[in-house]
């Protein structure tokens, strides 16, 4: 089967995957339920003391809520059908609304607290039709964020696709969410390769030590190398519980952080969802009305245009936003808070004409209230969407992650290469050396009868040996003490030039080194395979902050044109550092070999670690 | 052979004064020892010596084989001794290959038997361009 083929059936599949609805979201189903109850109350009720003690008694109906909904849990996982999973999810809703309406009103009566509902009646029915509308969402609440969790935790993607995907143009998430997820990633991407770099050299340090540890150790039976083996064991352990600790962090704060996103996508989408948006509204209204309204015809009337008035700014703001395409965000604000007006309006024409006694004298106080009410409702809406819409980021994000993934993979194989690499020379290039050294001077000193020289020669030895990497650590160095660094040591073989743009001299210790490494392959295979003697080097940083690198050479072994990308170590340097964005030309018409890189701005490389 | 005017380029100092001191006492003169590169083609082209005994890992920069190519290219019958601790055998045949003609190259091991590079600096003077 083609790869589109099989695209199209992961995405149906996922399309028609849904997490199962979870009752055991009942504590945050009670939270959200009481922001609104919270906020219906202020508006009912001058005394704050009213409204404090009323706000404690819901909290303790948790456990109403709590306990039946924890024990048919089960149960409700058993049906298959989402229809009747809700509507048993009503029933039950209604059922513990109204035993929740009892409590309290109960508990209100026990505790003297004066407010102004006071009918038994009315309050059980009013947190029963609640009750029925809120449980029910609830569970849709659940599957979203069941859904949207699967991409939180899930192993196939990361949210910082998820976003790179989506929401690269926009100005919300050039704010907020952008700020919050570069942090994340730059932290993720900061301890990932430093831990990596650092487990790359303590492994390399480790297995080269080893493998080198007997044969010096025949030479010189004086130092033990186990010590640093354990040492060295010691502080891969330590990393990587850091490392696990640091990523359960930031796995809790991308998990926050794909639920602003969805809802934000979900905004993006669907400036207002007239539906869910109208019947929680209505919901809320309906309930709350019987309570404070003595008048059923009233109440149909006032929750019927409520409703109607909702559903067509919200139908009109979708209708908008699909025309024009344009400032869904301010459209959004702007519809709902018209909307909130309107109900405003609604409520004023009701107490002019004395239909709501009890609201009387707080339109103000009510009108403020109920805008944050509707956003807060808003919010929810999106957030039941937003885990719809987010199941297909899955199949988009585990794409990119498998890409991300290989690239990952390719860098730390790179990294581990070069660290091999300079660990092979350092070993064979520096520390053997000194031994043979060692050796020779010891062997002349015995010839002279001189046992200063000796104890001298095993003393140097032995710290060489003890402090095997000394030596082997670069200092940071500004990019002129850099190139200088490198090019100083090729004078007599070859002629250079370099032209450095003012703005790079700033450039950040890693990126230094990552231009000096380039540098010093360029510089080497022009010499070795193209017999070059001049060279120039121009550097300079692009408008979104690489560094690009340009070089002509007098190279004439090269091939006369294209790209040359056999692997080798200075392929794995060029590749790395550019993540493959580098080319080797022959200009046939100038005599000249043209070098072309552009380092990325996001590079974490560092080929000294 | 005595008489020998022998050029030292190491970057490790105490090899560079243990060597460069084992030789004089068997008779072989070193007249001038550095770690720069630079520094030895400017005094090879000034001086002309018969030998250059060079060390394959100079360091950051160029290496022993550079230089001796370097060092070929005004002087094609200068002597080559490339002294080289490198035992990775996936490097260093390549490298060798890209020698100047001629080139002797020794296992730095073998150093701590002075002898053996004596006899192979003398081969390595016997090179006619």
């Amino acid at each position: 089967m083609s790869r589109t083929g099989d695209n199209k059936k992961r995405l149906a599949r996922i399309e028609s995957w849904d997490a199962p609805f979870d009752l055991s979201i009942a504590p945050l189903l009670i939270f959200l339920s009481l922001i609104p109850n919270t906020l219906v109350e202020l508006r009912s009720t001058d005394s704050t003391r009213t409204v404090v003690l009323w706000t404690g008694i819901k909290l303790l109906s948790i456990a109403i809520w709590f306990t039946p909904l924890y024990v048919l849990d089960s149960a409700f996982k058993g049906f298959k059908r989402r229809e009747i999973n809700l509507f048993l999810g009503g029933i039950i809703g209604a059922i513990l609304g109204a035993l929740s309406g009892a409590y309290v009103f109960y508990a209100a009566k026990l505790l003297h607290v004066n407010h102004p509902d006071e009918n038994l009646q009315r309050r059980v029915i009013s947190t029963a039709i609640i009750g029925f509308a809120w449980l029910p969402i609830g569970l849709v609440l659940s599957q979203s964020v069941g859904n949207i969790k699967k991409i939180a935790y899930g192993k196939e993607g990361s949210p910082h696709s998820l976003i790179r995907q989506n929401f690269r143009k926009s100005a919300f998430y050039n704010s907020y969410i952008r700020k919050n997820y570069d942090a994340i990633e730059t932290e993720l991407a900061e301890i990932s390769y430093k831990l990596a770099n650092e487990l790359t050299v303590l492994a390399s340090n480790k297995s080269m030590i080893l493998s080198n540890a007997d044969k010096i150790l025949e030479k010189l039976n004086t130092k033990s190398f186990r010590d640093l083996s354990n040492r060295i064991d010691k502080d891969v352990q330590a990393i990587r519980q850091k490392r696990n600790l640091s990523l359960r962090i930031l796995t809790f704060r991308n998990y926050v952080s794909v639920i602003l996103i969805s809802v934000y996508k979900d905004m993006k989408k669907n400036p207002l969802n007239p539906r869910i948006f109208t019947y929680v509204i209505v919901v809320c209204l309906l309930g709350t009305q019987i309570r404070n309204n003595e008048s059923v015809f009233h109440i149909i009337v006032f929750s019927s245009l409520a409703a109607a008035l909702t559903f067509a700014m919200s139908g009109l703001a979708v209708l908008y936003w699909k025309r024009t395409e344009k400032y869904f965000f301010e459209f959004s604000i702007f519809g709902l808070t018209l909307n909130v007006f309107f109900v405003y309006l609604l409520q004023e024409y009701m107490r002019i004409h004395g239909y709501d006694p009890l609201l009387a004298g707080q339109r103000v106080k009510t009108t403020f209230l109920d805008l944050i009410l509707f956003f807060f409702i808003y919010f929810l809406g999106h957030l039941g969407n937003a885990g719809v819409t987010a199941k297909i980021d899955i199949f988009r994000v585990s794409e990119f992650s498998k890409i991300a993934h290989a690239i990952e993979a390719e860098m730390l194989r790179d990294q581990k290469r070069l660290v091999g690499r300079r660990w092979a020379v350092h070993i064979h290039g520096k520390i053997q050396t000194k031994i043979s050294s060692a050796a020779l001077a010891i062997q002349q000193a015995i010839d002279k009868g001189d046992g200063s020289i000796i104890l001298e020669t095993i003393d140097s030895i032995r710290f060489t040996l003890a402090e095997p990497s000394t030596g082997l650590k670069q200092v940071d160095r500004v990019l002129e003490q850099e190139l200088e660094a490198r090019l100083s040591p090729w004078a007599g073989l070859l002629e250079y030039e370099t032209s450095v743009d003012s703005g790079l001299s700033s450039l950040d210790a890693i990126r230094v080194r990552v231009v000096g490494e380039v540098l010093e392959e360029l510089i080497a295979n022009a010499v070795r395979h193209g017999g070059a003697t001049q060279i120039s080097i121009n550097l300079s940083m692009n408008t979104r902050g690489g560094i690009v690198l340009y070089a002509e050479d007098n190279s004439t072994n090269l091939p006369p044109s294209g790209t040359n990308r056999s692997v080798g170590i200075g392929t794995t340097i060029f590749n790395a550092a550019s993540l493959g964005r580098w080319k080797l030309e022959r200009d046939q018409v100038r005599g000249k070999t043209v070098f072309q890189m552009t380092i990325s701005p996001d590079i974490n490389f560092d080929p000294e670690r | 052979m005595p008489g020998l005017r022998v050029m030292l380029i190491e970057d490790d100092e105490l090899t560079r004064s243990t060597v460069k001191e084992a030789l004089a006492k068997k008779g072989i003169d070193v007249i001038f020892d550095t770690p720069h590169v630079a520094d030895a083609l400017t005094f090879a082209k000034k001086h002309r010596p018969d030998v250059a005994v060079v060390d394959y890992n100079l360091g950051k920069g160029p290496n022993g084989i550079d230089l001796a190519n370097g060092l070929r290219k005004f002087d094609p019958s200068i002597g080559i001794v490339l002294l080289t601790s490198f035992l990775n055998p996936t490097q260093l045949p390549t490298q060798i290959a890209k020698l100047p003609k001629g080139s002797k190259y020794l296992i730095k091991h073998s150093v701590s038997e002075i002898s053996v590079l004596i006899k192979e600096i003398e081969a390595a003077a016997a090179y006619v361009a």
